[in-house]
């Protein structure tokens, strides 16, 4: 009777062992990574991508990432600050002309609210540092830099170089190059011909194509509290999302938070809103527009309004007094999975 | 006394040995999850499992002890489901094909792929 009693229990454990294995099964056709680029964190998520195509992508990507900060990087020693701080005083390089025709043509979309000038504003507050430092700014430091109306229309094109026309400005593409990124990823990804990818750069998320049967899911971060999560949304492929917050870079002074998102039109660092967050329907440049989008609601103190001057819909925003203002066409994409009570949801 | 065994038996107890191995080192690779997920009768009920708590559900008894559950009765005949003991790990689940029971540890917020901030 021994083997068959021996037999039975072997089967028995055979069958918890598959059980355990299947568990740990689900994740099998996903590859990741994570890498910091610059002080941002940069992660891919790929769906049935060959290891070495979606190896050789990642190189590529952060390849170029690496270049552009090279260039565009606010306050290392770059091309642009060179710029900025006058020590050369062109910019002849096509691509680089090019990026900033880019930044300058949001500038108009946004209405300035968005402003790729106002680097001088962001130094002031003390956040063009490795390590935040914090500094309320002189009035009338802010006053001068305002009153000198900064805006990439104060440079010039003569004979393929970029000059000043505002010796003051300063340009700081900070606001749109994590975007900018999303959409180097994506033409990468069309060149490779890989499919199903998330790339996630510094929160900026930008879908491609879809895992399986189903959409890639994203969660929202709650602004409050950062180990807990306001939302969820399905992407659909090719779509994109951003989200601008007073969480992740700031200081706090005499109990007011300053975020390093500067106001552009009265150089304030301080916002009512804590967060805002924009849906990017699958369009070109989705990975400019998630970045770039959200700042003017951010700082919009008229919902409403700014919703007709963008003639943009898929938004939402967060005040400091756990309000959440909501699009209709917003709210159908979002499943709220705060707790119950936490917020108050409100159309806009 | 190795007479009782076949070269058939060997070749499973090898196999066996191969998989239970491999189960053991991704088991001790799985994170702890947070919330038990049950699927009874066609409906999904979820617990924390950050409690000390005693379910019944028709012949089946659930048993949570702080970040872990199991399945402590069943009417069953195999007892499969209350052999597997302690379940504390994300995607771990539990079976009970008989009373078509299945509970799953799962992350506090259903997977999502990344998060936006």
């Amino acid at each position: 009777m021994l083997p068959r009693q021996l037999s039975k229990i072997f089967f028995n454990l055979l069958i918890i062992c598959l059980l355990l294995l299947n568990s740990s099964c689900t994740k099998q056709n996903f590859y990741e990574k994570k890498f910091l680029v610059y002080g941002t964190i940069l992660e891919f998520k790929f769906y049935q991508t060959p290891k070495n195509i979606a190896d050789e992508a990642m190189a590529n990507i952060i390849a170029q990432l690496n270049e552009l900060n090279s260039i565009f990087h606010p306050w290392n020693n770059t091309v642009i600050n060179e710029f900025n701080k006058n020590q050369i005083t062109k910019i002849c390089d096509d691509r680089q002309i090019q990026i900033i025709y880019r930044a300058y043509h949001y500038e108009k979309v946004t209405n300035g609210f968005f402003n790729p000038a106002i680097g001088n504003l962001i130094e002031a507050w003390g956040f063009h540092t490795d390590e935040i430092v914090g500094k309320i700014p002189d009035d009338a430091l802010i006053d001068k830099i305002i009153n000198s109306r900064p805006s990439l229309k104060q440079l010039n094109l003569n004979n393929g170089c970029l000059e000043k026309v505002n010796h003051f400005l300063q340009i700081d593409l900070g606001g749109i190059i994590k975007g900018y990124a999303l959409d180097l990823a994506k033409e990468e990804y069309k060149k490779l011909n890989i499919k199903n990818v998330l790339t996630n750069f510094g929160g900026n998320i930008y879908a491609h194509g879809h895992p399986d049967d189903r959409f890639w899911e994203v969660a929202i971060q709650d602004p409050y509290d950062q180990t807990q999560l306001l939302a969820k949304l399905k992407l659909p492929p090719g779509s994109a999302i951003g989200t601008s917050g007073n969480y992740e870079k700031y200081f706090i002074h005499n109990g007011k938070r300053y975020s390093h998102l500067i106001n552009p039109k009265n150089g304030s660092a301080f916002s009512n809103h804590s967060s805002a967050t924009v849906f990017i329907s699958p369009q070109n440049e989705v990975g400019v527009k998630s970045d770039v989008f959200s700042k003017p609601f951010y700082f919009s103190s008229d919902l409403k309004q700014t919703q007709l001057d963008m003639n943009f819909n898929n938004f939402f925003v967060t005040d400091l007094n756990r309000n959440i203002y909501i699009t209709e066409s917003m709210l159908e994409k979002i499943e709220w999975i705060f707790e119950e009570g936490k917020y108050f949801v409100q159309g806009i | 006394m190795f007479k009782v065994f076949k070269a058939g038996d060997f070749l499973i107890l090898a196999l066996f040995c191969i998989i239970l191995i491999m189960s053991m080192a991704i088991y001790l690779n799985l994170p702890s999850g947070d919330i038990l997920k049950i699927d009874y009768q066609n409906q999904t009920i979820k617990y924390s499992l950050n409690q000390n708590k005693k379910i019944k559900m028709g012949d089946l008894d659930i048993e949570i002890k702080m970040g872990k559950a199991r399945v402590s009765h069943s009417n069953c005949k195999n007892q499969y489901c209350v052999m597997q003991g302690w379940i504390s790990h994300i995607n771990q689940s539990i079976l009970c094909v008989p009373n078509l029971f299945k509970m799953t540890i799962s992350q506090k917020i259903d997977e999502h792929d990344s998060t936006n901030y």
